[in-house]
């Protein structure tokens, strides 16, 4: 390689890093908590790596230590190769740098998937993790909802402390997805568990887009499941329809910084499709772009 | 970081003791082969997950090889389980379980490979799993945390997931 090419590289990627600083939209305060959320990812296919590749350009400006995964890790198979080519070779540069995932379980993964060390679920359908003081993750196991888990749910619920409860699994509640749309018998039994224990926020995935849905009952709910697989023009948006995005794939980051959250959801391509503060108190979305 | 918690392994089903014994027997041995296996941590990498999966399903194979559709759902326990699956599912009322059902059922029209329902077959690893709807699961007699329901076309299927095989099955569960 020649000094030429050499400086030829060194301007294209400060420009490309200059790109993206000014596609990042969150504040990005030194000590607030950063993660990002991903969903349906396990395909090995092309678009999953475009993702993943786009995911660690920004972690680069954006730095995040937690991902939480809206399940369908892996599609189809489920052996050892399936594990790299659907996982660790996408995300190699997150984790490599020591990126930590929090898997949930879809309808297409192995509940072997719960060992899996990279999976971080503690060998558990259903876990628990809290990245910073005042904030936990309930990963749940929306497959299977049955009493044991029900029951550690409240339990669990109850005796958090925490100001932040985000919940995060695989069935949206509310969705305006054609294929799938909300599971409306799994609302009925979670809704008012998260109401009762003041869950603020849910994330989930299924439907292969982007939606956010406007506040139900006091809390924000977010379908990320275009991250690998997409359904296009597939968002009926519908009268909870607070934001959609459908034509490309997406990841979306979040910052807590006390009781406000922002986020950012970004096309494969690095576009910003929504982005907006949510407060934690209220919990009444004030969208910066209109939801638009 | 981390606080999971975990269930007795144990079946909490008072109402269902000849159900209740059969699956606490089938833990029993299953357990016991686990023993000689090397131990799965929470931390395990991908090929031993992979491995312990498949030395699991093999070994029990090979523990239960006389087993036989009906050694768990005996034909009154079938009965049983049928009674609350078709009342569950049934009318208006059970619009959603059925959707439930049907959405993601490896065995649903056009869903491509099919899982062939044999003791000790393994459930394959293309299809998906089938959504367990929650408010059946509530009516169910809870599982063991290795065992649970599936539905693979009209059947429900009593799967482990820690060896990925099919214990045993109800056919017809749904009309």
């Amino acid at each position: 390689m020649t000094m030429k090419h050499t400086l030829a590289l060194s301007v294209g990627a400060l420009a490309l890093s200059g790109l993206l600083a000014q596609q990042l939209r969150l504040p990005n305060q030194k000590d607030s908590f950063h993660f990002a959320v991903i969903g349906d990812t396990g395909t090995g296919a092309r678009a999953q790596y475009e993702v993943g590749a786009k995911l660690a350009e920004f972690h680069k400006l954006f730095p995040f230590d937690t991902v939480v995964m809206m399940g369908d890790n892996l599609y189809g198979g489920q052996k050892t190769r399936d594990f790299e080519k659907k996982f660790e070779e996408p995300y190699k540069p997150l984790l490599s740098q020591g990126v930590k995932f929090y898997a949930s379980l879809g309808n297409h993964d192995d509940a072997a998937q719960r060992s899996y060390k990279l999976f971080n679920m503690g060998g558990e359908r259903y876990f628990t993790v809290k990245p910073r003081p005042g904030i936990r993750f309930f990963a749940l196991d929306s497959n299977y909802m049955d009493k044991p888990q029900l029951t550690w749910l409240e339990k669990e619920l109850d005796s958090s402390g925490s100001d932040w409860k985000i919940a995060f699994f695989h069935h949206p509640l509310y969705s305006s997805g054609g294929a799938h749309g909300s599971d409306v018998q799994l609302r009925a039994i979670l809704e008012p568990i998260f109401v009762k224990h003041k869950v603020a926020l849910v994330l989930s995935g299924h439907d292969h887009f982007y939606e956010r849905i406007k506040p139900q009952k006091g809390i924000y709910y977010f379908v990320i499941g275009g991250s690998a697989k997409l359904r296009e023009g597939n968002v009926k948006k519908s009268e909870f329809t607070a934001a959609s995005f459908d034509t490309d794939n997406s990841f979306v980051l979040m910052e807590i910084e006390g009781d406000t959250l922002n986020f950012q959801a970004i096309s494969r391509t690095g576009e910003t499709v929504d982005s907006g503060t949510l407060r934690r108190a209220v919990l009444e979305g004030k969208p910066a772009n209109g939801g638009k | 970081m981390f606080r999971h918690k975990t269930f007795a392994d144990r079946v909490d089903t008072p109402d269902w003791p000849d159900f209740a014994k059969n699956v606490n027997d089938y833990i029993t041995a299953v357990n016991a082969i686990e023993k000689t296996l090397p131990p799965l941590s929470d931390r395990s990498t991908a090929s031993e997950v992979v491995a312990h999966q498949q030395a699991m399903a093999k070994a029990i194979r090979a523990e239960r090889k006389t087993a036989k559709p009906g050694d768990i759902f005996s034909p009154s326990i079938r009965k049983r389980f049928v009674k609350i699956v078709r009342s569950e599912a049934k009318g208006a009322a059970g619009k959603n379980t059925r959707t439930t059902i049907r959405e993601d059922n490896p065995n649903a029209a056009g869903a491509q490979p099919a899982v062939t329902l044999a003791v000790n077959a393994v459930y394959p690893d293309g299809p998906p799993r089938s959504t367990m709807p929650p408010a059946l699961l509530l009516r169910l007699p809870t599982l063991p945390k290795n065992l649970e329901y599936r539905f693979v076309g009209k059947a429900l299927v009593l799967r482990d997931a820690r060896a990925d095989i099919i214990v045993d099955w109800i056919p017809n569960t749904l009309p």
